[in-house]
């Protein structure tokens, strides 16, 4: 089955699972992802245990790219790769990829780290630390030359795989004889900046739980972003983005009350004396042993659950978070002063699949996923030879990602032997 | 047994890894380009349980001041509960040690996952303090093979 | 028996960026001339393909019989090199790796430091290298059939996708019929999905499907063997009450036993009658005798009582509550602590709910009290809420509504027989009795034993979509087992010396993966311990505990820990 080809847009965790399957099966995988790294969403996610594993399940996204570290000769990948064109006859597929890269190349970039200890303005940082490739990028707010010091040459002169070039160049490639494609794009985390009454950006100390596992990845543990001081008292926010028709998506996102849970929990084990508190809506159940997990954080963690969503956040002067809301015991309007807040935003379809839909003539429901025709064939589209996996359908946790690339595999293989 | 306090005294910290989790982090402290004390030597096994109580002994005798035993978070093994027995191996070692003189916290077992690089290089940063701290140990065999 | 070590080792400056922090001048000097070393090169770019197959003429050249690569962490590149150097006869096991990257160039500041760290790395690494063995290969049979215990949507779907897959499957089920909990009016119809006719159609494949034997009113009273060549003992009630024993040697086994509604009689402290219905029960009447909702205004549902997990309740709560809102203009009250929407279609369903008059009333810490008011026939229920009560002294804000019929929600539990069969396979639990601990490691499909695999609600609450994908992650998992009919596997397994192992059988107590087994012989002499070859996961717990030091993991070897150590 070699002569077979699949195409995987998107080297998420769905991306990836289905890539090593199908590989294993000794179809031949092109896996292109548009970002200069592959790993998606998860791979800048830290894992959420001190002691215990709070079973975030991060750690198996970065066990599967290690498999496909070690050496698959099946599995093609192409970065900084969007689909720019696909051409359909008789059940082949001709997808002509538009490759662009910003100026450290990552077919050419080692991983060696020199850029970043010459660069005078600390612009440069490792893309991922574990994801492959493992490349460097350049920041373009630090950056001098970007900035008007045009002649700062210090990275490209150093590099010794001339993989650093100003001049990024769009190239373009076609890839012939496509027998089947899956599209596990996946999600975009919600920018909150359309809650003005929240003031994510405005107020410095109103994270989105995105940034606190960048930031946990990076630091290995959370500071306050105006004073770098540790907070001692932090909000968790839950339903920010979802089930809101103020901002037009009324769905529930599934994951949030999950990872919710859990940040409190990583919060409270790396110091007992923070103080915890979650607004919520309604408290989804998630994972193996919901009742004693739920159970344990109210009783020996301590964390408290409000069951009132905040009207406004705001900051003074000092720092410090303000959150307005309705005391669920006695309907009162009260304020809470915190060190920190968290919102958990809500997952939503990445911004470009509908034009990718658009593309393959792929159908998008009323919020931006795929839909499927068949509920029994939970990974075919209404297009014949294209799938789709993973985020893409709506919020999923990892572990459901996993499991659902596996059936669009599954799907593939038995499409593709008839 | 006490040594004296050199200022300029360098621990010899042995590390046993577990492959699945602890020799990745290590790894990941090196990408982010995270500096650790030199004296610290990396030996991989394929689950934390694979340790013996005379895998540590003999890195005492041979010249380490230090031995970190690094496993996976709880419930998280791969082969299920290597940390935990190996846990219990330590804390167990810990008491007969110091009922011989040499100090409990030379010896001791954390838990880590594959992508806590900062952590790796904070316990190792506080182990080396600690020794520092305690001097180096000397009970030794006869011709150790680490130079002491 | 004299060999001669002759030690190639290739180092990698990575495009000269190691050098910058390890002086390779040095380590070259150190080790030209060092014991059992005979060859010794920089290199580059070593993982450049051109480099590599360079590689096997430098091996051949210089008579070579073990490698040392010291470069980037083997986590990158080890699968790599192993595969490349093979090719030149140099058997897997002779191969080294020293991570001179990750974990000496960027982990220490100092130049010195760093390349005193690389030749202690280097000279460790030749201590045990020349400790190592060559490992051999063994080829085995093994079973292309599957047995699939249970016969619900898991049991099914997992059978069709393994036949499709050209793999025969046992499917075994207690009933004298198939379809598990799906086929039962818990379940009802939704805006894109009928279970009942999916449920069907999945009967209807498998009935007609050759590859797929199904024995109804059939149990698996024990299991013998190992992955690949498991024996096992199936017990068959026929019609004339009589049992039947069929023994089976199958490759793989699923379990799919699914899960069952469960209403703990104290924890509501009321009892069932015609006016306290369970959920399932209500479920039932609406769907076969709806009728006797004739003299029926107005319904309470108790959720949230006996537990906050509702993944599979809570979808049947809203559908029940809008069909009799809807079709049998009912008044519907839903006490409840949180409302289960984590699904398609349920947020919209909620409102919808809503928006026909069915009234959600939320309580926290305090459970609603219940009432029975024979007077008037009717049922009392009282919950404390802040916003709509009124305040009757100082008892706090409550609200009383009033109704005539009450249906309490259920728990959701494991079905029957899951603990013993269990213990037939050895399989852990987790707290609430479903298949498995909770370890991430083992999600969403294996168990702790290699070739036992769960799938569905026995495994914990899922939903439709959750268990058909997992059934197809089974089945690739089986299909990745089964799929050559002989296969290789190193001899790299746990191994016991019979001379030193005194029986005590702390081993067999100590596999996690249940890999060891006591074969007795009526010799006492001849009864030993053996650890099956493809079972054991390499892990060393058995090693690390026999008090003997009986048993030996070839790869890692006490003799070659204690060469690496310092």
């Amino acid at each position: 089955m070699a002569d077979k080809s699949v195409l995987i847009v998107g080297a998420g965790i769905a991306g990836i699972t289905a890539a090593l399957r199908l590989a294993r099966n000794n179809f031949k995988v092109y896996l292109i992802d548009r970002e200069a790294y592959i790993g998606g969403q998860a791979i800048s996610y830290n894992c959420i245990g001190v002691e215990n594993c709070n079973k975030c399940s991060v750690c198996l996204l970065q066990r599967r790219v290690r498999e496909i570290e070690e050496y698959f000769p099946n599995i093609l990948i192409k970065v900084n790769s969007e689909i720019e064109e696909v051409k359909n006859s008789k059940d082949k597929f001709d997808v002509t990829l538009k490759k662009g890269f910003s100026i450290i190349n990552p077919d050419l970039c080692q991983g060696c780290g020199l850029c970043k200890k010459v660069c005078p303005s600390s612009a440069i940082t490792v893309s991922h630390p574990q994801s492959i490739p493992r490349t460097y990028k350049v920041n373009p707010e630090n950056c001098l030359k970007i900035n008007g010091e045009e002649d700062c040459r210090k990275c490209i002169d150093v590099c010794p795989f001339r993989a650093i070039d100003f001049n990024s160049i769009i190239k373009e490639e076609t890839l012939s004889d496509i027998s089947a494609i899956i599209l596990t794009t996946g999600f975009e985390p919600w920018d909150p900046t359309a809650k003005a009454e929240y003031g994510y950006r405005e107020n410095k100390n109103v994270i989105t739980a995105s940034d606190f596992k960048h930031k946990l990845y990076m630091n290995g543990h959370i500071c306050r972003p105006s004073d770098q001081k540790i907070p001692k008292k932090i909000a968790i926010i839950q339903c920010v983005g979802s089930r809101d028709r103020s901002i037009n998506n009324q769905n529930c996102s599934r994951i949030c009350c999950g990872y919710g849970i859990q940040m409190g929990r990583l919060l409270k084990e790396q110091d007992p004396e923070v103080e915890v508190s979650i607004f919520y809506m309604d408290i989804q159940p998630f994972g193996k042993e919901f009742n004693k997990t739920f159970n344990e954080s109210k009783k020996d963690f301590n964390i408290k659950y409000l069951k009132s969503i905040p009207s406004q956040i705001t900051e003074n002067e000092e720092g410090k978070v303000i959150i307005k809301y309705e005391n669920p015991r006695n309907g009162n309007i009260e304020k809470q002063y915190f060190d920190l807040a968290i919102l958990s935003i809500a997952t939503n379809p990445a911004k470009k699949f509908g034009k990718l839909a658009e593309k393959l003539n792929v159908w998008v429901n009323d919020s931006g996923f795929c839909e499927i025709p068949n509920y029994m064939q939970g990974n075919k589209t209404n297009k014949t030879g294209v799938f789709v996996a993973g985020t893409s359908l709506g919020p999923k946790d990892i572990n459901e990602c996993i499991a659902n690339a596996e059936n669009a595999a599954l799907e593939v293989m038995l499409y593709l032997n008839k | 047994m006490k040594g004296n306090k050199k200022n300029d005294f360098t621990p010899k910290i042995t590390i046993f890894c577990c492959e699945n989790s602890a020799y990745r982090a290590a790894d990941m402290a090196g990408t982010l380009g995270l500096i650790i004390p030199e004296g610290v030597k990396i030996i991989s096994l394929p689950c934390a349980g694979r340790l013996e109580e005379v895998h540590v002994l003999n890195a005492l005798e041979e010249g380490a001041d230090g031995v970190m035993v690094l496993g996976c978070l709880k419930d998280s093994c791969k082969f299920l509960n290597g940390d935990t027995r190996t846990k219990k191996k330590i804390d167990f070692l810990k008491e007969t040690l110091s009922d011989i003189g040499i100090e409990k916290s030379r010896v001791d077992f954390f838990n880590i996952s594959p992508n806590m690089g900062v952590k790796f290089s904070e316990l190792v940063v506080e182990m080396n303090e600690k020794l520092i701290e305690m001097g180096p140990l000397l009970a030794r065999k006869k011709n150790p093979r680490g130079r002491s | 028996m004299h060999s001669e070590n002759r030690i190639g080792i290739f180092l990698c400056n990575c495009k000269k960026v190691l050098s910058k922090k390890v002086s390779f001048k040095e380590l070259l000097a150190y080790f030209k001339d060092y014991k059992d070393v005979e060859y010794i090169e920089e290199n580059n770019y070593l993982c450049n393909m051109n480099t590599a197959k360079e590689l096997e003429k430098r091996i051949k050249d210089n008579k070579l019989n073990r490698v040392i690569i010291a470069a980037c962490s083997p986590q990158l590149k080890g699968t790599f090199f192993k595969n490349i150097i093979s090719e030149s006869g140099i058997n897997y096991n002779l191969i080294s790796f020293v991570n001179l990257r990750e974990q000496c160039a960027m982990l220490f500041s100092e130049e010195g430091s760093a390349t005193r760290n690389a030749i202690n790395l280097i000279e460790s690494s030749i201590r045990r290298t020349i400790k190592q063995e060559p490992i051999k290969i063994k080829t085995t049979m093994i079973r292309q059939s599957v047995l699939v215990i249970g016969g619900g949507l898991a049991g099914l779907q997992t059978a069709l996708n393994l036949s499709k897959l050209y793999y025969r499957v046992i499917l075994v089920e207690r009933n004298n019929q198939l379809g598990g909990y799906l086929k039962t009016d818990y379940f009802f119809e939704g805006k894109n999905v009928n279970y009942k006719e999916l449920i069907s159609k999945k009967i209807e494949e498998i009935i007609k499907n050759n590859r797929i034997i199904i024995l109804n009113q059939a149990e698996l009273i024990e299991l013998e063997g190992f992955v690949g060549d498991f024996k096992a003992t199936i017990k068959v009630s026929n019609m004339n009450k009589k049992n039947e024993i069929k023994y089976l040697n199958i490759g793989a086994i699923v379990l799919s036993t699914g899960c069952q509604n469960y209403l703990p009689a104290d924890k509501y402290g009321i009892s069932l009658s015609s006016k306290v219905q369970k959920l399932s029960q209500l479920a039932d009447i609406i769907n076969k005798k709806k009728e006797s909702l004739n003299n029926i205004n107005s319904i309470c549902f108790i959720s949230g009582i006996i537990s906050d997990d509702q993944r599979l309740q809570g979808e049947t709560l809203l559908k029940l509550s809008l069909k009799l809102a809807e079709e049998h203009k009912i008044q519907v009250y839903i006490l409840c602590k949180n409302v289960f929407v984590a699904q398609d279609g349920l947020e919209e369903l909620y409102q919808n709910a809503r928006s026909k008059g069915v009234l959600f009333l939320k309580y926290n810490k305090e459970s609603p009290r219940i009432d029975f008011k024979k007077d008037i026939n009717k049922i009392e229920v009282s919950l404390y809420d802040p916003l709509l009560g009124v305040d009757l002294s100082n008892r706090g804000k409550k609200i009383t509504i009033s109704c005539d019929l009450l249906a309490l929600e259920e728990l959701i539990i494991p079905s029957t027989g899951t603990k013993e069969l269990s213990e037939i396979l050895q399989i852990t639990t987790d707290g609430d009795g479903f298949y498995q601990q909770g370890n991430i490691s083992l999600q969403p499909v294996f168990t702790n034993r290699k070739g036992i695999f769960t799938v569905g609600s026995c495994r914990g609450l899922k939903s439709v979509v959750q268990t058909v994908d997992d059934s197809a992650m089974v089945s690739l998992e089986i299909h990745n087992l089964l799929k050559e009919k002989r296969i290789q596997y190193k001899l790299d397994g746990a191994v016991v010396d019979d001379d030193k192992c005194i029986l005590c059988l702390t081993c067999l107590r100590t596999c996690p993966h249940k890999a060891i087994q006591l074969v007795k012989n009526i010799d006492p002499n001849q009864t030993r311990i053996v650890i099956n070859g493809l079972a054991c996961e390499r892990c060393g717990l058995c090693v690390s505990h026999c008090p003997a030091n009986a048993i030996v993991l070839p790869r890692y070897k006490n003799s070659q820990i204690f060469a690496e150590i310092i």
